[in-house]
Order: structure tokens, then C-alpha cells, then sequence
């Protein structure tokens, strides 16, 4: 086998692994993502509004 | 130089490279014996030169575009009141970032610029994010820190809360978890001379460069993120203005409703609209961010999968858009280059190099995947150290290039294709918030 031949084959295989390996874990994600607990959304009215929040010191407190 | 100008430089230099890629791609296949009489051949060999032209097209227009915008850095004039220094407000959303936020705020506190105000807008975190920056309110010189805080609604809503409540024309949006360099301000706010430009996109680093996926994210953000962003600054036409560094003026982005939430990328969504209401967007290389990349393969996955699905429904929400030049040739190309980026340009690079080496193989002629491999590998160390060296980048991250290609953007591309699907398919997803090493 000459050395060209020996590279291609290399890459080749390195190029297959990728591939695979890109698609292996794009599983292992949605599998991990599938696990884990959903946060409840927040409910539209809490999101729009907001608050000041008042430093302690300026609200009187010690 | 004048915008006009600027259209028919880009134009030019895309017709004139198209031509030449074409003539060459139809001397190289009538030269070929094998392909003659064998159409199933000859539209494999075609697609694979297409693919090869789009290749090296996508290269050079956006490297002689991005040394333009280098030239024309170098030479600029002062801008009509670039010597004036608008106070700014700093907008910091954050949402459980207690560990960090002081250190963030430290940092902020040195830039140097004349007069901006820190407004840290807390997103109904449950650490101890509120307390801490509570204990930094106040005034530091001509810096003032705020604080406001707002139930959980996600960096968007936070990020509005911010632009309502600034007390400055002109706001920085950045991440809670990102750091600005000294010169950020002073090197932006010099582009809002020009009144037809409403933001200013900055330049962002990765910081963490410690594993093998960090430094070939940071290799990334500069030959393939900022190389675009650099190309498309000089056409005044930026299509993401990123997270962790865009500088606007607040009055547009009142008048536009600030940012939506009904994409998973709000700063790809927000910058879509201000071109399409005919803004200008350029890119400042000097503003920098240094943000933290993921260090982990599945949570670099998940940042990908949410930034191609949220840029494709940023771009659905425009379709009409990329049909027609509507508001000038410029904002065109840039939306039509971002769908090209997010949809196109990931299959035909994954299809691409798996059908060279199919045909290859089949043909007899193995030996040639040495070539291919060398030759896109040498396109590659060529951008790398051509966007490298004009950044004055760490030249140690041109070795990486050898891999990047074949091995880092065939696994970013794969789950590029997969949320494109899914986008399609209307899979439902969820934003979550990236594990952070917390090495800022």
C-alpha cells in the first residue's frame, strides 16, 4: 500500500468516525435534553411587568 | 466611500469570481474523458465542482469584502462628531449569575470611557445575584450601577426592561456573563456619527481556551464568525449584532418594540429588524467581548442547535425578504446570506466531502481523498491565518485549522441539519441556560 493510499484510507476513516460520532451525539443531546425537567414558563403578565428594587438602606432598614 | 459604491464592489467581485469559478468548471469537465456519455457521472462531478465554487467563492468574497472593511478601518477619516462622547447605559441582564456578577461589574467599571451607567437588570434569579448587586448600587466616579429587577421572562424581556428603564441615548446589550474590553465604548460610539447607523455589532473572543472544542470554537469566531461580520460591515448590512456586544440607539429601538421573544435567537431577530426598517449595522473590531464557550461537546451541541433553529425563525419571519432586494442590495445579500450559512452551506458541506469520497472510491481513484482533504485543509490555513493576522490573533490557533474542516464543522454541521429538520417539523424545544465553567 502506497503512502497516498494509506493517508486517503485515514482520512476516509477519520471523516466516517466524524460523521458518526456527530450523529451519536447529537442523540446523546437530545436524549440528555429529554431527561431533564422543563422549567413551567413564566406566565405573560409576570414577564411584562417588572419591579424597582429598593435597597434596604433606602427603604429605611438598618 | 459611498454606499452605492460599496454595492458595486461587492457585486463586482461576486459576478467576477462566479464567472471565473464557472469557466473553470466547464474547461475542468470538458477535459474529463471519463465523465463524457456517463450523465449519472457527470451530475456527480458537477455537483462536487459546484460544490467546490461555492467553496472557494464563499472564501474569497468574504475575505476581499472583510480587507476593504480593513483598508477602509485604516484609512477612515474622523467621523462628523466623532470627537463627542454620548453617555451610555450598560445593560447587563442576569439571571443566576451570583458567582460571577460582581467580578462583571468590577470589570465594567474600568472602561474607559468618559460617562455610561452599569443598569443591571436582575431576570428573576433565584441565587444570590439581586443581593450582590444590591451591596454595588450606587456612584463610582461619572459610573452609576443600578438595579432593577423583574420576575423570570428570559434574556430578551430583561434585556427590554433595560432599554425602558436607560437613562442614555445609547445602550450596550451584553451578556451577564460576558466582559468588555477597555476601549469597547471609545472604539463603538464613533460609528453614531453617522445618523443612518442604528447599532454597531462588536467583536467576540473566547476566553476559555483550554480543550480541544474551546480553541476550536475561538478559531471559529474568528475565521468564520468575524470574517462575515467583517465582510458584511463593510456593506454597513451586520446580520447578527451577537449577544454578548451590540451598541444601538435607543430611540430605534423603541420605535421597533426592542426585542421580540418569539424566536430562540433574539439578537440575530432584532438585528433582522433593524435592516429591514433600512438601518444601518457595521462591525467595530476593537469593541471586543470575551465570553466563556462550552467546553463540553453536548452543551456546544445545544448552543448550535438553539442558535440555527432561532435563526431560522428570525429569517421566516422575513421570508418575503429574501426574494427581492427590498431596502437595497445590501441587506438582501446579507439575509440571503445568512439563510445560505443556516440552511444550505451545512448540507452541502457534510453531502459534499461524503460524495467525493463515494465517487472516489467507486472510480478507482481512492488516492485522490489525500488531495481533496489537502486542499480544502490548505483553504482553510490560508483563511486562518489571513483573519488571524488581522485580528493579531494567537497564531497557535492556525494548527487547528488542520482539523477544522473535516472534524469540527462536520459535527457543528450535522446538528445544523438536524435542527433544521426539526425546525420544519415544528419539534418543540426549550431554552435552558448553558452549564458555565464560571472561568471568567
Amino acid at each position: 500500500m502506497s503512502l497516498n493510499t494509506l493517508l486517503s484510507v485515514i482520512i476516509l476513516v477519520s471523516f466516517i468516525v466524524t460523521v458518526v460520532l456527530a450523529v451519536g451525539s447529537y442523540t446523546a443531546y437530545k436524549l440528555r435534553e429529554k431527561r431533564r425537567p422543563r422549567r413551567a414558563p413564566a406566565p405573560l403578565e409576570d414577564a411584562i411587568y417588572f419591579e424597582r428594587y429598593v435597597h434596604r438602606t433606602a427603604a429605611g432598614e438598618p | 466611500m459611498r454606499h452605492g459604491v460599496r454595492y458595486a464592489i461587492a457585486l463586482a467581485v461576486g459576478l467576477l469570481t462566479l464567472t471565473a469559478g464557472g469557466i473553470g468548471l466547464a474547461l475542468l469537465l470538458a477535459r474529463v474523458p471519463i465523465v463524457r456519455g456517463n450523465w449519472a457521472l457527470f451530475i456527480t462531478v458537477s455537483l462536487l465542482l459546484v460544490f467546490l465554487v461555492l467553496l472557494v467563492v464563499r472564501y474569497l468574497v468574504l475575505m476581499w469584502l472583510g480587507f476593504l472593511h480593513h483598508l477602509e478601518e485604516q484609512v477612515a477619516e474622523p467621523a462628523e462628531g466623532e470627537g463627542t462622547h454620548p453617555p451610555v447605559t450598560i445593560i447587563v441582564p442576569a439571571y443566576n449569575e451570583g458567582a460571577v456578577i460582581e467580578q462583571a461589574i468590577r470589570s465594567l467599571l474600568e472602561l474607559d470611557y468618559p460617562a455610561f451607567e452599569i443598569l443591571v437588570v436582575d431576570d428573576g434569579s433565584t441565587d444570590a445575584t439581586r443581593e450582590v448587586v444590591t451591596g454595588l448600587e450606587g456612584r463610582y466616579g461619572d459610573v452609576v450601577v443600578r438595579l432593577v429587577a423583574k420576575s423570570n421572562g428570559g434574556k430578551a424581556t430583561a434585556l427590554n426592561t433595560g432599554i425602558a428603564l436607560a437613562r442614555h441615548d445609547f445602550v450596550l446589550c451584553m451578556d451577564g456573563d460576558s466582559r468588555l474590553s477597555r476601549g469597547t465604548l471609545r472604539a463603538a460610539m464613533r460609528h453614531f456619527g453617522d445618523p443612518r447607523v442604528a447599532a454597531v455589532a462588536g467583536n467576540v473572543k473566547v476566553v476559555n481556551r483550554n480543550n480541544l472544542w474551546t480553541r476550536l470554537q475561538a478559531l471559529e469566531y474568528i475565521e468564520g464568525l468575524n470574517m462575515a461580520r467583517r465582510a458584511q460591515g463593510f456593506l454597513r448590512a451586520v446580520n447578527i449584532i451577537p449577544g454578548p456586544i451590540g451598541i444601538f440607539r435607543r430611540e430605534v429601538l423603541l420605535q421597533l418594540g426592542g426585542y421580540d421573544t418569539d424566536t430562540f435567537a433574539e439578537d440575530a431577530d432584532l438585528t433582522l429588524k433593524l435592516l429591514t426598517a433600512g438601518w444601518h449595522i457595521v462591525y467595530e473590531e476593537a469593541a471586543q467581548a470575551f465570553t466563556e464557550a462550552p467546553e463540553k461537546l453536548l452543551d456546544l451541541l445545544k448552543q448550535r442547535y438553539r442558535w440555527t433553529r432561532g435563526i431560522l425563525q428570525a429569517l421566516r419571519k422575513r421570508a418575503t425578504w429574501l426574494v427581492l432586494p427590498r431596502h437595497g442590495l445590501g441587506v438582501w445579500l446579507s439575509l440571503n446570506l445568512m439563510f445560505f450559512e443556516a440552511i444550505i452551506w451545512p448540507t452541502v458541506n457534510v453531502v459534499g466531502n461524503g460524495l467525493f469520497a463515494v465517487l472516489a472510491l467507486l472510480s478507482g481513484s481512492g488516492d485522490f481523498i489525500l488531495f481533496w482533504w489537502l486542499l480544502l485543509t490548505l483553504l482553510d490555513v490560508v483563511a486562518a491565518v489571513y483573519t488571524i493576522a488581522m485580528e493579531e490573533e494567537d497564531l497557535g490557533l492556525v494548527s487547528y485549522a488542520v482539523i477544522y474542516r473535516f472534524f469540527f464543522i462536520t459535527v457543528i454541521d450535522v446538528a445544523k441539519m438536524f435542527a433544521t429538520v426539526e425546525e420544519f417539523l415544528g419539534v418543540r424545544m426549550s431554552w435552558g441556560k448553558l452549564e458555565r465553567a464560571g472561568r471568567l
